[in-house]
């Protein structure tokens, strides 16, 4: 799952801090991650070699952060079983034979009841 | 004998085979502890003398007898012998008085009457007042002359007077009637007495012994030589009795005669009357002793009512520690005796005892009666111990009984037993405890555990596809963090499951629950879950 939601997060980083995001795909609402402040924000290459470190720098503490990005998605997000959709906890439904979001349930007349509501 | 103790061996050794009834092998040792106080109480009673205790208290009881009976006939005895001597005092001194006013010696009073008569009609007073006062039947003197030495029968026939009760009976021995038995009966015409039916003129001396001897050999003093004769027949009458035998001395140291008095078997029997007690009717007997015999024909025996005596055995002395046996051949007597000294110088040895005499059958009725009670009373007490043997061993097993009825009916009891005997209560949780754990082992579960197990498998019923779905994963041994990512939904999702999986399965936790899995897969019923 962690590697599922880590292929859809979109990168929302700048040059201070890493951040990450992904939309439900029902709703459409984004959920952005904790910001990741970069180690060496702010400070100024003195040199090509050194920009050359630091954007090395950057990218690792960058793939880091995505990392945390999609575990902490995983506190949030569910792919529907029908329609393999990611669907945040509001429009995903708890329901008796099988979870599913909430047009999904709709479409296969299922009642359930919304994980976050 | 070898062969009957091999089989005996054989016949103990296959006993203690054979399994016993706690209750009876209790009842078994109460009895045995039973017997065995039993004789050792009948051996210490035996040796204490408790069953020997009826000999003591009869030679305790018949030595007080003897002992009264003794005194009684000494005093008794004594007295007479006191009076007689008295008496032959004074007849002496009245017949001395006689002869010197006719001037005559007794010699010469043979073959004349008149002199007899003035002789004995001094005596007459003196033997009557003797007899009136002394305790006897009757009083006499007989003076050495007779009327008529030319008969045949002269030289035992003696003159002089015996006076003697004639109506003795019990029911009025302080009034008897005064009769002349011996004497001339000018006397009795003058003194108004009635004559013996078998009255005679004289004395025969030869049915006094020693009689004769004591008037040829005179002693210096009357003291010095007196005697209780034998029981002798009194002539031509059915009657028998002692005569006290007293010489009557003259101054120059002739013999006058003798004179006594005279204790008839009838008289001593009233006198003498048997003592009733509980061993029986004691008699009390006056005899000579010769060759280890009572002689009670020579003697004279008191009353004998409520015995077999007839006054005239030989009993034979069988010496006793604590009585003597007196066995006449065909009745046995069981009594003491005293010797007793009542003549003195007498060459004869001749010795008299006092003797009290109990039949032996009222004695051994009276100790079989003893014997009966003890006996009556040892089974008694034996019953009522064995009662209480059976009881107190019945009391004893009954918890015992009870816990192993209830081990029966109920099989292993869920509370444990109390029988009231703590190393019964520890067999019994022993067992259960063992009889669980083997249960345990053969994938039994405790009752009230199946019956959770149940109460949790039955429950799971109650979960949606989707919970049954997580739970499921928790079954196949994943955490909680694994879900997300092999299920796909997130973390929320998964909470938001195991919270509606607690509450229906009825678990706090998810440590509760993986508890319940881990016990369900060890007992084998993990599939009923899922």
């Amino acid at each position: 799952m962690t590697n599922l939601l880590t292929g859809y997060l979109e990168d929302r980083s700048t040059a201070q801090y890493f951040c990450f995001s992904i939309s439900c795909e029902v709703c459409g609402e984004f959920w952005y991650s904790s910001s990741v402040p970069f180690s060496k924000a702010g400070q100024a290459a003195e040199h090509r070699e050194k920009r050359e470190l630091y954007d090395a720098v950057y990218q690792r503490e960058k793939n880091r952060a995505r990392l945390a990005a999609g575990r902490e998605a995983v506190e949030r997000f569910s792919q529907c079983p029908i329609c393999r959709r990611l669907v945040c906890d509001s429009c995903f439904l708890i329901c008796d034979e099988m979870d599913m979001c909430r047009e999904c349930a709709g479409r296969l007349k299922e009642s359930g009841e919304p994980v976050a509501p | 004998m070898l062969a009957k103790l091999k089989e005996l061996r054989a016949l103990n050794a296959f006993a203690k085979k054979q399994s016993v009834g706690m209750q009876k092998k209790l009842m078994l040792y109460w009895v045995s502890m039973v017997l065995v106080i039993f004789a050792a109480v009948i051996l210490l009673m035996s040796v204490a003398g408790i069953f020997s205790r009826n000999d003591e208290q009869l030679h305790e009881v018949m030595e007080l007898q003897l002992k009264n009976t003794l005194d009684n006939l000494t005093g008794h005895l004594d007295r007479l012998t006191a009076q007689s001597l008295q008496l032959s005092k004074e007849l002496s001194r009245d017949i001395e008085a006689v002869l010197v006013q006719e001037g005559m010696s007794l010699q010469e009073v043979n073959d004349d009457p008149d002199l007899l008569l003035r002789l004995q009609e001094a005596m007459y007073p003196l033997i009557n007042t003797a007899l009136q006062t002394s305790n006897c039947n009757g009083a006499y003197a007989i003076l050495d002359a007779t009327t008529n030495t030319g008969l045949e029968f002269a030289d035992h026939s003696r003159s002089g007077v015996h006076l003697r009760y004639a109506n003795l009976n019990a029911s009025s021995p302080v009034s008897p009637t005064v009769v002349y038995f011996r004497g001339i009966p000018d006397i009795a015409r003058q003194k108004n007495l009635e004559l013996h039916n078998r009255w005679n003129l004289e004395f025969d001396t030869d049915q006094i012994p020693g009689c004769r001897e004591l008037m040829d050999t005179p002693p210096d003093r009357p003291a010095q030589h007196y005697f209780w004769s034998r029981r002798v027949d009194l002539k031509d009458t059915w009657e028998s009795a002692m005569l006290l035998c007293v010489p009557i001395l003259g101054g120059d140291g002739t013999a006058y005669g003798v004179c006594g008095v005279e204790i008839s078997a009838l008289y001593f029997q009233f006198s003498y009357p048997t003592a009733e007690g509980q061993f029986g009717s004691a008699v009390t007997v006056l005899a000579p002793i010769q060759d280890g015999r009572l002689l009670l024909g020579d003697g004279l025996t008191g009353s004998v009512s409520g015995t077999y005596l007839d006054g005239q055995e030989s009993l034979v002395i069988h010496q006793g520690r604590y009585y003597n046996e007196y066995d006449s051949g065909s009745e046995g007597y069981i009594g003491l005796h005293q010797t007793i000294a009542i003549s003195r110088g007498e060459e004869e040895s001749t010795v008299w005892a006092a003797a009290i005499l109990i039949p032996q059958d009222s004695y051994a009725a009276y100790t079989a009666g003893v014997q009966k009670t003890w006996i009556i009373a040892a089974l008694g007490m034996l019953l009522a111990l064995l009662a209480l043997s059976f009881f107190l061993a019945r009391r004893f097993v009954r918890p015992i009984t009870d816990s192993l009825k209830r081990f029966q009916q109920e099989g292993i009891p869920e509370q444990a037993i109390s029988s009231g005997i703590s190393e019964v209560d520890e067999l019994a949780e022993f067992l259960n405890a063992r009889a669980r754990s083997q249960g345990l082992e053969h994938g039994e579960l405790p009752p009230n555990i199946a019956e959770l197990f149940d109460q949790f498998v039955a429950r799971k019923n109650l979960l949606t596809e989707s919970e049954r779905n997580i739970l499921r994963y928790y079954v196949d041994g994943h955490e909680i963090a694994e879900i997300p990512e092999l299920a796909f939904i997130s973390m929320s999702t998964v909470r938001k499951h195991n919270r509606s999986i607690y509450e229906k399965l009825g678990v706090a936790s998810r440590d509760e629950l993986m508890l319940y899995i881990d016990l369900l897969r060890r007992c084998g019923r993990l599939q009923e879950l899922i």
